[in-house]
């Protein structure tokens, strides 16, 4: 059996309220093993995200991570101070966030961007050299014309292209895994699905592992091998997609799945049959 | 974007003008004229009436501000104060530089001090530092900058003895004594800016800071220095027009610190004006300072749209 | 319920309210600190008469330039006249000045912004807001200071009133403002103009006075008041500067401005009290507007992040 390359294992994160602090995830555990895609599925205020953010330590000030471990390549990155965690950012876990508009810095060029994220960590590497590897991701993500489009700015951009810029930036220092915080909730609808084959493309490509945060259960089934069910900061549900499509065991997440409308016949996962929003194509 | 500029650039031209008939008529329409100011009460009504003619006061008010503009558009001149006999671009020459040169060190110092508070302030965030700052903030912005001044005057200047308690050293007679001689007064000036700079640019930087591209920024691991460039960069924007327009502003306030200092700046140059009852000069100096400000206006927002990446490619 | 519950209901819901306006005032202590500092310098403004100790115009030379002592608590002037009771009295001349200022600019802006919003989309609307944007061209201090300058201090009769030379002067400030305030109801009432609301009261038939200064105007009012507060502030400091170089409030009346006009004859000799208590009246004063001013925005207007001064 091969070593998980991530391990969280009874994560706890809490924020401060009034008279006290308050769980938003009570001792969550999931794993990711090499190559795997992994889908953490909930609605909102689940704690998905804030899981999902914790393992990057970002969980937004004054929230804190209260219990557990993070366990990735055997290293507890609970436990790593700020200067080691950003060696980890970026370089060996990567994130790409829900709303590429405002998730992208509207007052830098997506060369600078990707530049500085590059020399961020090999500063040892020229202006050229980072920038060429700008141009090879962007085209990586498939956006054409890649030397011209390092001078654009993000609201020069679609939608879609920009969270392949997103994708492009959270790629480039080649990371191990990849925390895909509903990366396809604010595109239109044609755009999710090509936003999803890139990620697909990726996985192959780069032996990337995937992290996949969805309040929607057929599009996790889409691309994940694992799926975790998370209902008001608990695991409440995990195993193979199969698994939790046609046997799902918790009422919850039956409950997930009869909110996706289905005609008789056709696997709700099946991707030739149907887009992410649950309308079967014909 | 150039259709934009060209329009706000037409309009502050329409506004210099429109500035320019208002002031005009206000200083024409006081009754009794310029000539009796200037030669006395003694003065014949012949006297009077030869004056005018001689100065083309007896034309048409009309015709005086086309004349008064074409002179002042095509030859750059503002003609001569008829109380004193003076050219008033002389007046403006000497005076003008000085005011300008205090309003600058005043707006640099300001900048200077500002942002390191502001940024501090928002890195730093609850700390005693950031609370000290809004205290000396809600102070600097109530205090007003000629009683400051004043104070100034009282105790470091006569008690102690660091500066000067007035008058303006020119560069020509040595920079140490030049600077001794408007450090006060650019101080007293610049403090009020100060705290509204730093205010705004602290609130800004604690916005930007949390926003979502920030935290991708943090996401990527990009070192700090990097992560609060990124969220400057952005807080700055609105700081820098602010900052534009503030220069207008100081332009104004300048007056009240330079009586105080006595600077020999253009606000000496207006209150003699109207010590004397010299209205013309007094609408050559306003109107200066109405340019000024004007200008300043005008670069605040162009700065505006052309800084904020969003706006800059809208169309207008 | 009864009739003899409902008085019994109606100081519940007061004692209710009055609590909570505790609360609030506990919290927020920066705000309150201002209110209390308005209302102190306004009811110093109209009550001086029966608070001033001494009178503050007339002149008592054997007084002249005493230290504060029991008797005079912030010492004398070079009149002799009680430093105190001229502090008082000042803050009628700054008040009077700012605050009426403030009511004819945000009366003005407010007509001008609405009438404005109401062609919005026509020349109209163009050919008032690039007026108002010609006004605001004008730099207030400046203008103020030459305009007097040009009519005098002197008091001018027209018709049956007479304006002295603190009208005269808020009159000016009040014409200056109105750009600003004119801008601000302008911008709200031009979205408001198009909000469902709107459309729903004309379908019930309300007329457009009915709906500008029914509707339209409350919602612009929250965004005036704070405002017009930090207007007041502003107006206390140019009334201050334009006394200080002799065109405001005229001697012998007092007024914060002018006092430290005197005192600046006097700073080259001890006496530190002329200069240090009418700059600290007009600093603590403009302060409270400013905290006043600022707490309103977070209770009215929190939209407004980056014009934010204190927090």
């Amino acid at each position: 059996m091969t070593a998980l390359l991530l391990d969280v294992r009874d994560l706890r994160v809490s924020f401060p309220v009034a008279n006290g602090m308050t769980e938003a995830v009570r001792g969550v555990s999931f794993s990711v093993a090499p190559g795997e895609a992994i889908g953490i599925v909930g609605e909102s205020g689940s704690g998905k995200s804030v899981s999902a953010l914790a393992v990057m330590r970002l969980v937004a000030q004054p929230g804190r991570i209260t219990g557990g471990e993070i366990l990735f390549e055997g290293r507890d990155l609970a436990a790593l101070d700020e200067k080691a965690m950003r060696t980890v950012r970026g370089r060996h876990i990567s994130m790409v966030f829900q709303d590429p508009l405002s998730s992208l810095n509207p007052a830098f060029t997506i060369g600078q961007q990707l530049v500085d994220t590059v020399r961020a960590h090999r500063p040892a590497a020229t202006r050229e050299a980072a920038r060429d590897r700008a141009v090879e991701v962007l085209e990586l993500v498939g956006i054409t014309e890649a030397g011209r489009r390092l001078t654009s700015y993000p609201h020069e951009f679609s939608g879609g292209m920009r969270q392949r810029v997103m994708i492009a930036l959270a790629i480039a220092c080649e990371p191990k895994l990849l925390i895909a915080d509903e990366p396809t909730t604010a595109l239109d609808v044609t755009i999710q699905a090509q936003v999803v084959a890139l990620l697909w493309q990726l996985r192959e490509k780069l032996g990337l592992s995937v992290l996949f945060i969805s309040h929607n259960l057929d599009l996790v089934a889409e691309i994940c091998d694992r799926v975790y069910v998370m209902h008001t900061g608990n695991v409440v549900e995990h195993g193979d997609v199969e698994d939790i499509f046609l046997r799902p065991q918790h009422s919850y997440t039956r409950m997930l799945q009869n909110c996706i409308p289905r005609i008789e016949g056709v696997e709700p996962w099946s991707a030739a049959a149907r887009s992410s929003t649950g309308e079967v194509a014909p | 974007m150039l259709r934009m500029l060209l329009d706000r650039l037409a309009f502050s031209i329409l506004a210099l003008l429109f500035v320019g008939l208002l002031l005009f008529v206000l200083t024409r329409g006081v009754p009794g004229s310029p000539a009796r100011v200037a030669l006395g009460l003694e003065a014949t009504d012949t006297q009077i009436a030869q004056f005018e003619k001689d100065h083309g006061l007896d034309r048409p008010v009309v015709e005086q501000y086309i004349r008064w503009l074409d002179q002042l558009v095509l030859h750059g001149d503002f003609g001569r104060s008829f109380v004193t006999g003076r050219s008033m671009n002389a007046l403006l020459t000497e005076t003008l530089p000085i005011t300008l040169e205090l309003v600058l060190f005043a707006f640099a110092f300001a900048v200077a001090v500002a942002l390191p508070i502001g940024v501090l302030s928002a890195v730093y965030e609850g700390t005693w530092l950031d609370h000290a700052a809004r205290i000396f903030a809600v102070i600097g912005v109530s205090v007003p900058g000629f009683w400051l001044g004043l104070m100034l005057i009282r105790f470091p200047a006569v008690e102690f003895g660091w500066f000067p308690p007035g008058g303006f050293v020119p560069l020509s007679d040595g920079l140490l004594a030049h600077l001794q001689s408007i450090a006060l007064p650019a101080f007293a000036l610049g403090v009020y800016y100060i705290a509204i700079l730093s205010r705004m640019t602290r609130s800004g930087l604690v916005e930007t800071l949390g926003s979502e591209y920030v935290r991708t920024a943090r996401a990527l691991g990009l070192p700090r220095g990097r992560v609060l460039w990124y969220a400057l960069k952005n807080a700055l924007v609105p700081v820098v027009s602010v900052g534009a327009m503030s220069f207008g502003y100081m332009f104004g306030w300048a007056l009240i610190v330079e009586y105080l200092f006595n600077i020999p700046g253009m606000s000496n140059a207006l209150l003699t004006a109207v010590g004397q009852r010299d209205y013309f000069t007094m609408q050559a100096v306003v109107y200066v300072f109405t340019i000024v400000f004007i200008v300043s206006n005008l670069a605040a927002d162009l700065l505006n749209r052309q800084l904020n990446p969003k706006l800059a490619s809208a169309q207008p | 319920m009864s009739v003899a519950e409902r008085p019994l209901a109606e100081a519940s819901r007061v004692m209710a309210a009055l609590q909570r306006i505790w609360q609030g005032a506990r919290l927020n202590w920066a705000t309150t600190t201002g209110a209390v500092i308005v209302l102190v310098a306004i009811g110093a403004a109209i009550f001086a008469p029966l608070i001033a100790p001494y009178d503050p115009i007339e002149v008592a030379i054997e007084n002249k330039l005493l230290p504060p002592s029991a008797e005079f608590w912030l010492g004398t002037d070079h009149g002799g006249r009680d430093i105190l009771s001229r502090v008082i009295w000042g803050a009628r001349a700054s008040l009077t000045v700012s605050l009426l200022a403030v009511a004819i600019g945000v009366t003005g802006g407010v007509l001008i912004g609405l009438f404005a919003a109401y062609h919005s989309g026509s020349w109209v609307e163009q050919i008032v807001m690039r007026a108002i944007d010609a006004i605001a061209s004008i730099p207030l201090l400046i203008w103020a200071i030459a305009i007097i300058g040009i009519v005098g201090v002197d008091s001018v009769d027209i018709g049956p009133f007479t304006f002295t030379n603190v009208h005269k002067l808020l009159i000016l400030i009040g014409l200056l403002y109105m750009p600003t305030l004119a801008r601000i109801t302008h911008a709200v009432a031009q979205v408001e103009m198009t909000s469902d609301y709107v459309k729903a009261r004309r379908v019930q038939g309300a007329g457009n006075l009915a709906i500008m200064f029914g509707d339209v105007l409350p919602n612009c009012l929250s965004p005036l008041i704070v405002q017009a507060t930090l207007l007041v502030a502003i107006g206390i400091v140019v009334e201050a500067s334009v006394s200080f170089v002799g065109l405001g409030v005229q001697p012998p009346t007092p007024s914060w401005g002018s006092m430290l006009a005197d005192a600046r004859n006097y700073v080259f000799s001890g006496e530190w009290w002329m200069p240090v208590f009418p700059g600290a009246a007009i600093s603590l004063t403009v302060i409270g507007f400013n905290l006043l001013g600022d707490g309103l925005r977070d209770v009215l207007d929190p939209r407004r992040s980056t014009g934010r001064l204190l927090t």
